[in-house]
């Protein structure tokens, strides 16, 4: 990752607004994180929501917690913008950039800033033989999600990786009746090998999910069948950053907004992070990372000379045996080295050069998160 | 015994029951667990934790 974009000498404009657009994870993090190294400077917060700060993670694990979208919040929009002192647009959203001008374009009025934080994330990718389907992505589609589930006969889900799977869990351990199809001939193909996936698919059949997957039964099928039978569709198949505001001004894009190590876009004082921010060529769109780039975001914009660089991230899942993965590098070649039974799995993918690059852990050795952590970075550095 | 949220993620810190994989002991009071630790769950600090009610 050596790209840099535009030039990084930063010309000052001390009255203008630092601007974020978003108010999810990634926009409120940083603001937060700013918070701390700078009282003072004005922000604007511009969100297409109601602003309501929510801990996300929790959305695919609420439904089995007892908790209703309003109980999710933490603060409103209003206390969020009081605790940290800044300016935050509800509801709005953002028409155009002018990278020129800088300045944003709203529906009614026009923003001047002096820097630009898009933290706008990524939006569900749409099933084209089901457009009615519901994602979970966000605390309002949370609450689409709770008022369809109370006249559904059950939930059909398509999409077995992480959230499909959570949610599978969610609504199983609360009593729905739950089919789970996957494209993929097993659960969470792009994160475990055969053994540990089948172990979860049995304990998720255990508490009475039906898997099935292309191989066995097409998917025109399983819409159809849900259609019939009046059961909720849930679709999880993946993230698509909406790139069209950052085309308005000029950012170089690909799959997501392109930035290099200091989250500079390809046009200067303006940046980007968390799920629409594709850093070298890698979406980074788990929690551990989003936090860590508002991290660092916050120590730049406040004058601090530093950049970003990957880490091992765990993931962790909220299923049976609270799986924790540490992705081996995409496209590596190499093999797992297992051991344990049941629920209580381990393994440490070796890739081809003898080197530990990527681990998963479930059950009792869950425990072991810190030494596999250690590991693979010593390997890494090796 | 007190619970603490992880205002990022969610995940709650049980005075009661510990962190006994990472070290800390069940009964651990949330002052005592040191300054650098971090949510095992999203890497927050001490800082961005806040008191919840016991539910």
């Amino acid at each position: 990752m050596s790209e840099q974009y535009a030039n990084r000498q930063q010309v000052q404009a001390p009255d203008l607004p630092l601007v974020i657009v978003g108010s999810g994870l990634a926009g409120y993090t940083l603001v937060r994180e700013f918070r701390k190294l700078d009282a003072e400077h004005p922000i604007i917060l511009i969100t297409q929501s109601d602003g309501s700060f929510y801990p996300k993670p929790q959305l695919s694990a609420a439904l089995g917690n007892q908790k209703s979208a309003d109980q999710l919040v933490m603060k409103s929009a209003a206390e969020m913008a009081d605790s940290l002192g800044i300016e935050i647009r509800t509801q709005e959203r953002v028409l155009s950039i002018d990278s020129n001008r800088k300045c944003l374009h709203l529906t009614q009025e026009e923003i001047p800033f002096g820097r630009l934080v898009l933290a706008m994330g990524a939006e569900p990718r749409e099933l084209k033989e089901a457009m009615n389907a519901i994602s979970v992505n966000q605390l309002a589609d949370y609450r689409r999600f709770r008022e369809t589930l109370t006249q559904a006969s059950g939930v059909t889900i398509i999409g077995t990786g992480l959230v499909g799977c959570e949610f599978a869990y969610d609504l199983a351990r609360s009593g729905h009746s739950v089919r789970l199809w996957g494209a993929e001939d097993r659960i969470l193909q792009r994160f475990l090998p055969e053994e540990p996936a089948r172990a979860l698919e049995k304990a998720l059949e255990d508490l009475g999910v039906q898997i099935s997957t292309a191989s066995k039964q097409p998917l025109a099928d399983v819409v159809s069948e849900a259609q019939t039978a009046n059961r909720m569709l849930l679709t999880s198949i993946g993230l698509e950053v909406d790139k069209r505001l950052a085309e308005t001004a000029g950012l170089r894009c690909r799959r997501g907004i392109c930035v290099d190590q200091r989250f500079q876009t390809s046009v200067s004082d303006i940046f980007a992070i968390g799920d629409c921010a594709e850093v070298g060529n890698t979406l980074y769109q788990y929690i551990q990372p989003i936090t860590s780039q508002a991290r660092t975001l916050a120590q730049i914009l406040s004058g601090t000379d530093t950049h970003w660089e990957t880490d091992w991230w765990p993931v962790t899942i909220k299923l049976p045996g609270n799986p924790m993965i540490f992705m081996p590098p995409a496209g590596a070649q190499g093999s797992w080295e297992q051991e344990g039974s049941a629920l209580d799995l381990k393994g440490v993918f070796v890739d081809d050069n003898g080197k530990a690059s990527g681990a998963y852990l479930l059950g009792q050795h869950v425990k072991e998160r810190a030494s596999i952590l250690a590991l693979l970075k010593e390997q890494q550095t090796a | 015994m007190r619970k603490w949220q992880c205002i990022v993620c969610g995940w709650i810190y049980d005075e009661a029951a510990g962190v006994p994989e990472e070290g800390i002991a069940p009964g651990t009071a949330w002052d005592d667990i040191p300054d650098d630790w971090v949510c095992p769950d999203c890497g927050a600090g001490k800082d961005d934790f806040e008191m919840v009610e016991v539910a």
